[in-house]
C-alpha cells in the first residue's frame, strides 16, 4: 500500500513538473515568467534604441517590377542562405482587393474607441 | 519497564502520523502541479484570428500581433484614437485582454500585464508567423540557434502558439491558427500591412528564417554597409531584414510591424498628440511608400506606412 502510494506520488509529480518546465517559466531577458497560467506575454528591455535611419536606410515592401535582386557583384560571397533563381523578379505585397470589397469579418463591433467616439467606452 | 514501552510506542505512533501526513501532502501537491497548467489553459479564451473559419495556411506570412501593456484602458485611447480601432473584451482567465478590430476585423490582441517587478521593460509587440506544425518549426528553430522562451501550447479557438528569440536575440512567436489565416488581399488602412527586422546579422537571420519557413530571399542593392533582405512566400513578400543602422550599432534586435495610413504625416502627427512619440519622422522609402516610426505611451513601437493603392495597382472601392 505504502510503496504503491509513493510510485504513483512519484508518477503524479513527475506529470506535473514536465508541464511546468516545459511551459518556459523563467528566460533571462526575455520578459517571460508569468508563470503556467498566461504566459504569453513580452515586455522588451527598457531603453531600446530606435531610429537612427540614415539616408538609403530603407526597411519597407518594393512595388512589384520595381525591384532589382542585388546578385553580389562579380564575386559574391558565400551565403548563409539559398538565393532565389537570378531572373527571377522581387515579389510585392498583396496588390488586390477582396472580391467585390467584402473582407472577412471579425465577431462583431466591440466598444467603440475610434475617433469621434471619446475615451472609455462602456465599463467591462 | 512498561512505562518506557509505551513511550516508545506513542512515539511510534507519532512517527507513523508524520509519515502519513508527508504522505498526503506529497500527493496534494503531486495533484496539485498535475493539474494547475491544463486547468490555467483552460481559462483561456483567446478570440480566433479569422471569422468565419477558413482553412488557409499561409507559411511564413505574418499573421498576427499582439500587444503587451501595462494600462489597456490607456493603450485601447490610443490605438482607437490613431487608427479607429474598436475593442472587444475578451474573458482570458481573470486577465485583462481586449481583441482589436479594424471595420469589424480582427487586427491584434491587447493585454494588460503589470510590467515585471524590478526589471527595467517597456511594453512591446509581438509578432506571430503563420506555421502548419508549432513543435516541428519550434523544435527546428532551437536546432538552429533560436531560444525557446515560451513551449508550444495549445489554446482554445486561437490554436498552438509558441514564442522564441532568434539566433541575434529578435522575439518572434509562431502560430498554427485553428481558424486559418487571413488571406493574401492588400490591407485597409488601420491594418496591418508589413513587418521588418533589424538585426546586427542580417545574413545569420535571413538563413536562420528561410531554414524555418521556406522563404524565398531577395537582397536589394546595399547602400552603403546596410543590408537589406525581402522575404517571400506564397509569391508574395512577407518582411524585410535589414542592418541595424550604422548609427545604432548596439540596437536591440526585434521585429517591428507596421499599420498602413493614408496619410502618413497626419498620422504621425496624431501619435504625439495622443502621447506617444516619433521615433523616425515620416520619410520615403526605397521601395514606394512613406514609412515611420513611432512608439504608444507605454513605448511599445510599431511602424506606419503610406502605400497608396493606386500605385499598388489596388482597384478603388
Amino acid at each position: 500500500m505504502t510503496a504503491r502510494v509513493f510510485r504513483w506520488s512519484a508518477i503524479l509529480m513527475i506529470a506535473g513538473l514536465v508541464p511546468l518546465a516545459m511551459s518556459g517559466c523563467v528566460v533571462p531577458g526575455g520578459g517571460y515568467g508569468y508563470g503556467p497560467g498566461f504566459g504569453l506575454g513580452y515586455y522588451e528591455p527598457a531603453g531600446v534604441a530606435y531610429g537612427g535611419w540614415g539616408p538609403g536606410y530603407n526597411v519597407g515592401p518594393v512595388r512589384a517590377g520595381q525591384g532589382t535582386p542585388y546578385q553580389g557583384g562579380q564575386h559574391p560571397p558565400p551565403r548563409g542562405y539559398q538565393p532565389p533563381p537570378a531572373s527571377r523578379p522581387i515579389p510585392s505585397i498583396p496588390s488586390h482587393a477582396p472580391p467585390g470589397g467584402v473582407r472577412p469579418q471579425g465577431q462583431g463591433q466591440g466598444r467603440g474607441q475610434g475617433p469621434g467616439q471619446g475615451p472609455g467606452g462602456p465599463p467591462r | 519497564m512498561g512505562f518506557a514501552k509505551s513511550r516508545g510506542l506513542r512515539s511510534r505512533q507519532r512517527r507513523d502520523r508524520l509519515r502519513d501526513l508527508l504522505r498526503r501532502g506529497l500527493l496534494a501537491a503531486s495533484l496539485l502541479a498535475a493539474l494547475a497548467p491544463p486547468l490555467a489553459a483552460a481559462g483561456l479564451q483567446l478570440p480566433p484570428i479569422v471569422q468565419p473559419p477558413n482553412q488557409l495556411h499561409l507559411v511564413g506570412k505574418i499573421v498576427f500581433a499582439e500587444l503587451v501593456t501595462p494600462d489597456l484602458p490607456a493603450a485601447e485611447r490610443f490605438y482607437g484614437g490613431l487608427f479607429g480601432w474598436t475593442f472587444r473584451g475578451i474573458d482570458a482567465g481573470g486577465t485583462s485582454y481586449a481583441e482589436a478590430l479594424s471595420e469589424g476585423r480582427s487586427v491584434g490582441g491587447m493585454f494588460q500585464r503589470s510590467l515585471p517587478a524590478g526589471g527595467h521593460r517597456q511594453s512591446a509587440w509581438l509578432t506571430y508567423f503563420s506555421v502548419r506544425d508549432v513543435d516541428a518549426a519550434a523544435a527546428t528553430s532551437v536546432k538552429n540557434g533560436a531560444r525557446l522562451l515560451f513551449a508550444p501550447r495549445s489554446f482554445p479557438d486561437r490554436g498552438r502558439e509558441a514564442v522564441l528569440a532568434d539566433p541575434e536575440g529578435a522575439v518572434f512567436a509562431l502560430l498554427d491558427s485553428s481558424s486559418g489565416d487571413p488571406p493574401d488581399y492588400l490591407s485597409d488602412p488601420g491594418q496591418w500591412i508589413w513587418s521588418s527586422l533589424i538585426t546586427p546579422s542580417p545574413d545569420t537571420d535571413v538563413a536562420f528564417y528561410q531554414k524555418i519557413f521556406g522563404y524565398e530571399v531577395f537582397e536589394l542593392p546595399p547602400e552603403g554597409s546596410s543590408r537589406h533582405f525581402i522575404l517571400a512566400s506564397g509569391g508574395y513578400a512577407r518582411a524585410s531584414v535589414n542592418s541595424l543602422p550604422q548609427s545604432r550599432p548596439n540596437a536591440v534586435p526585434r521585429w517591428l510591424d507596421y499599420v498602413r495610413v493614408q496619410d502618413i504625416a497626419a498620422s504621425a502627427a496624431k501619435v504625439a498628440a495622443l502621447g506617444g512619440r516619433v521615433l523616425v519622422p515620416p520619410r520615403a522609402d526605397g521601395g514606394g511608400g512613406r514609412i515611420a516610426l513611432v512608439a504608444d505611451p507605454m513605448g511599445a513601437a510599431f511602424g506606419l506606412l503610406e502605400w497608396p493603392a493606386a500605385a499598388s495597382g489596388e482597384a478603388p472601392k
